[in-house]
């Protein structure tokens, strides 16, 4: 007979065995374990949780810890880490997956673009020092040398293609290959230009080198590591201010300075570490900001706490108008909503005003007819404010609207469903707004709410199978062609094309296809000007407001502040802590 | 369960060491330790074998059933994002979507045969990577989890089967209530404002590094976690000790003239612990997905999240794979339960 006491010892022994072997199997350590020996508590190295006293006398600065060799030192100041909070897990850290606005915030830290732009506005030279275009379709860039990637090996124009090469090509399904649609070859003039030829002039192709499509990642270590290149255990190399270290999916990502980043005419890159860590809940990030564990939150601070967090003492908030829109696009194609009376009918029944300052109150610039905003006027701005003038803003008149619905003929038809999704307050508000209104004039509209994935693959695919859909987008340029064409160009209606509206008006695209092939931007501007009249007169949608983008960042820091192509910028360069 | 012979067992063993000695006696119990072994041995390949058919079966449920929510995968995974009809055709070869429902089925079993269970399409990771990467971090949470959920409820539910009736028992009753009724986000949340915003004691987020770091972080999400299971491990445990307390020969021990504490810690307990058990890893089952409300608010990257985070994706590979790793890791851990049994309950012998 076995005792009690054996059988049930020698069991759990078994068991502990198991418990100890277990992580043994569990194969490699998430990437997580390897970064070198941290204290507890990282956050500690993040300011303190300063809710008294806000500023610099306060905050810790590290000695920089300068090494000897002159080339590897790091700029004065250097030192510290940011803790960055983002909203969902990154994609990818391959920069031909980086088209959203989590992924962009880390990818763009760790490689770079040929140009790049400064204040959201400029096109400026990066790795490329300086670009001509001898005719329409013909860019020539200088590349710059010296230059080298965050392994020590020199980036030369063959990475350079290779890259442009590979985001291009259909099999890799890049989120941002569709930006070399018009362009026909890329060739090596000498080993340090680079020249590309379109098939057609493109206004919008200038552009294209700021934009991840643009980066330039190491052919060799892309060869070396092709199974798992832009996934944790493959990272990434490029030439950016921080080198990847780590990732643990769906918890952070570990960035580290990189001494020898060419660029350091404006000083830094200054900061030893960039964490950055995944907090889908709203209320840890703002608890987190208040508290000093979490340094920066870009974009990703919920509109309804924006108040609570701008009031924070340790906090400092900046903010910029935006190249976004928030608007509620008509099913062009689809009665009633082909009829333009019912389309200005409805524009004219929503207080687009109240809504706004209800909804975002100052977080949201009032949009007037068009989607294509101020901010976005980055030259003619004389010539755009006069023709914005003069649109008709729709302003809320019920007496109009009913007598337009009137002279519509189909008044008695009228209903049909508005897809929006509720995950967002906002998006969910403009439907409801929209709803309300319709139904002072008698038309019955249902709201659909389905999840933010299902308005994305209802909006974006070619059967386009929605009465009215709530629809946000914002330009990838800044320029205004960058909201006209792809979303307005009959071309974009098909699947994975953004014509929310399903507008396909053959005058239309005359005049935003003949823009595209000039680089006057003088003319550009007048024919998109006549673009954006027909636009507004047919009032394919009903354009609330242009969201101002926010950024909170610790006062214990400085260096950045959010601009309309934060996007596309690698802000942790200039980040540093105060002294 | 809570029968008589049970306890006489135990009483008439601890009566029998004390009286007993011999290496004969010793060498027998090493043979039938062995005995032990080997039924125990054929009894988990028996269960191991029946598991086949329910992974079979499961898998196949799931993948049909994912495939028949709204929502393009291709469309998706490009989601927000313009994109050509080149390249959504090319991610539907790819990923072998354009293929009819089962034959894509059959596709996937033999990758999955061969260990691979593909690319998740959102993340552009290795499924299996992605799950093993994850599975530390829950399982340490739901660990933490059990264990607070248990050290707390199982003295409140012998203190309430002691004390039937009074304060403590109402007390407890109503603890386990609010924590049990109270939805996870909810508590989740106000955790996060006490102890991480106002008091500042604990993080508000992440897992740490390092053993003591890592729970100093996750003590916080599973306390929260702890509180809802709490209520249904102490009324458990307090019917159990209801039940063995009213037992014959526990009204022996007592008249014997043990004192209360050795009665109900060295012979009561044991007894009424099996319901224990079986509710705990009941709720460790529960728990490999059901943490995911708490992975949310304290940014945790476990498995609950991913599979979440895959259906919410239409990420079918993710909600495959996934799937199959939890249908496995319930089995185990129910057949760990049943193990645990036989090694508790000389009685329960399996065939």
């Amino acid at each position: 007979m076995i005792s009690l006491k054996m059988r049930s010892l020698s069991l759990l022994l078994l068991l502990a065995l198991l418990v100890v072997l277990l992580p043994a199997c569990a194969g490699a350590p998430p990437a997580a374990e390897q970064p070198a020996a941290e204290k507890p508590a990282t956050e500690e190295a993040a300011p303190p949780a300063a809710t008294e006293e806000p500023t610099a006398k306060e905050a810790v600065t590290e000695e920089p810890t300068a090494p000897t060799e002159e080339a590897a030192a790091p700029t004065e100041g250097s030192g510290g880490e940011l803790i960055i909070a983002l909203e969902a897990d990154i994609v990818s850290v391959d920069p031909a997956f980086a088209y959203d606005f989590t992924t962009n915030q880390v990818v763009n830290q760790i490689t770079e673009g040929l140009l790049k732009f400064t204040n959201g506005e400029k096109l400026e030279p990066n790795l490329a020092e300086s670009w001509e275009t001898p005719d329409p379709l013909t860019y020539i860039y200088k590349i710059r040398q010296g230059v080298t990637f965050q392994d020590g090996s020199p980036m030369t124009i063959d990475d350079i293609i290779f890259n442009m090469e590979r985001i291009r090509k259909p099999e890799t399904a890049s989120y941002v290959g569709w930006m070399y649609t018009n362009v026909d070859k890329i060739e090596k003039m000498d080993d340090w230009t680079l020249k590309v030829t379109l098939k057609q002039p493109d206004a919008l192709w200038q552009y294209v080198p700021a934009t991840t499509a643009g980066h330039v990642i190491s052919k060799a270590y892309y060869e070396a590591h092709q199974d798992n290149f832009g996934k944790p255990e493959g990272g990434v190399l490029g030439t950016g201010p921080f080198k990847f270290v780590s990732w643990a999916t769906g918890s952070e990502v570990v960035l580290e300075r990189y001494d020898n980043y060419w660029n350091k005419a404006n000083g830094g890159p200054y900061l030893d570490k960039v964490i950055v860590k995944i907090l889908p809940e709203p209320t840890t990030r703002v608890a987190g900001l208040q508290t000093g564990e979490l340094g920066m939150v870009l974009y990703a601070i919920p509109p309804d706490q924006l108040p609570v967090v701008q009031k924070m003492t340790s906090i400092e908030v900046s903010a910029t108008d935006s190249y976004l829109n928030d608007w509620v696009a008509f099913n062009t194609q689809r009665p009633p909503f082909d009829n333009v009376k019912v389309r200005q009918a409805l524009n004219y029944a929503v207080d687009k005003a109240q809504v706004t300052k209800t909804l975002m109150g100052d977080a949201g610039v009032l949009a007037r007819a068009v989607p294509v905003g101020p901010r976005i006027w980055n030259f003619e701005k004389e010539k755009w404010q006069a023709a914005y003038d003069k649109l008709p803003a729709y302003e809320k008149d019920l007496d109009k609207a009913k007598q337009l619905l009137e002279e519509s003929g189909v008044a008695d038809q009228l209903n049909g469903k508005v897809i929006t999704t509720d995950e967002s307050p906002v998006r969910l508000g403009q439907a409801l707004a929209l709803q309300a209104a319709a139904a002072e004039l008698g038309v019955k509209l249902e709201i659909q709410k389905v999840t933010g994935q299902e308005l994305t693959t209802l909006s974006f695919s070619g059967a386009r199978d929605y009465d009215i859909a709530e629809a946000q987008w914002g330009s990838d340029f800044p320029d205004p062609a960058g909201n006209l064409l792809p979303l307005f160009h009959s071309r974009n209606t098909g699947d994975g094309g953004s014509n929310f509206a399903n507008y396909r008006n053959p005058e239309l695209d005359k005049l935003l296809d003949e823009q595209n092939s000039l680089t006057d931007n003088a003319k550009r501007t007048d024919l998109m000007i006549q673009a954006e009249q027909i636009l507004a007169t047919e009032s394919v949608g009903i354009v609330y407001d242009h969201p101002r983008q926010f950024m909170a960042l610790n006062k214990a820091y400085t260096g950045y502040s959010v601009t309309p192509l934060w996007y596309w910028d690698a802000f942790a360069k200039d980040i540093k802590k105060v002294e | 369960m809570g029968c008589v012979p049970r306890g006489d067992f135990a009483l008439f063993r601890s009566f029998q060491a004390t009286h007993t000695r011999g290496t004969s006696a010793e060498r027998h119990s090493y043979v039938s330790l062995f005995t032990f072994y080997v039924l125990m041995l054929r009894y988990t390949a028996k269960r191991l074998l029946a598991l086949i058919p329910i992974l079979i079966f499961t898998s196949f449920v799931t993948f049909e059933l994912v495939r028949l929510t709204p929502g393009d995968p291709a469309l998706i995974m490009v989601g927000g994002r313009r994109t050509s009809p080149e390249v959504l055709q090319n991610i539907r070869q790819k990923y072998a979507l354009d293929r009819d429902p089962i034959s894509q089925y059959f596709f996937w079993v033999g990758n999955a045969l061969r260990g691979n269970l593909g690319e998740s399409f959102r993340l552009k990771q290795n499924v299996s990577n992605l799950i093993l990467a994850r599975l530390p971090l829950t399982l340490k949470l739901i660990t933490l989890s059990v264990i607070i959920s248990t050290l707390l409820a199982i003295p409140l539910g012998i203190l309430s089967a002691l004390y039937k009736n009074s304060w403590i028992d109402y007390t407890s009753s109503l603890v386990g209530l609010v924590g049990v009724s109270s939805p996870v986000f909810f508590t989740g949340v106000v955790a996060v404002l006490v102890f991480g915003y106002w008091l500042s004691w604990l993080p508000a987020f992440g897992a740490g590094k390092g053993f003591w770091d890592e729970l100093y972080h996750l003590i916080l999400p599973s306390s929260v976690l702890a509180l809802s299971m709490l209520a249904l491990t102490a009324r458990m445990t307090r019917s159990a000790m209801l039940e063995v307390l009213g037992s014959d020969y526990i009204e022996a021990a007592r008249a014997k003239g043990l004192p209360t504490s050795t009665i109900v810690i060295k012979h009561a307990l044991r007894n009424a612990l099996i319901p224990v058990v079986t509710v705990a890893s009941l709720q460790m089952g529960f728990l490999l997905v059901g943490s995911v409300l708490v992975e949310f608010t304290f940014g945790l990257g476990g498995l609950g999240s991913l599979i979440t985070d895959g259906i919410q994706n239409r990420d079918y590979p993710i909600v495959q794979g996934t799937v199959l790793f939890l249908v496995v890791m319930f089995a185990l851990l129910n057949l760990a339960t049943d193990l645990l049994y036989a090694a508790i309950d000389p009685r329960i012998r399996y065939s």
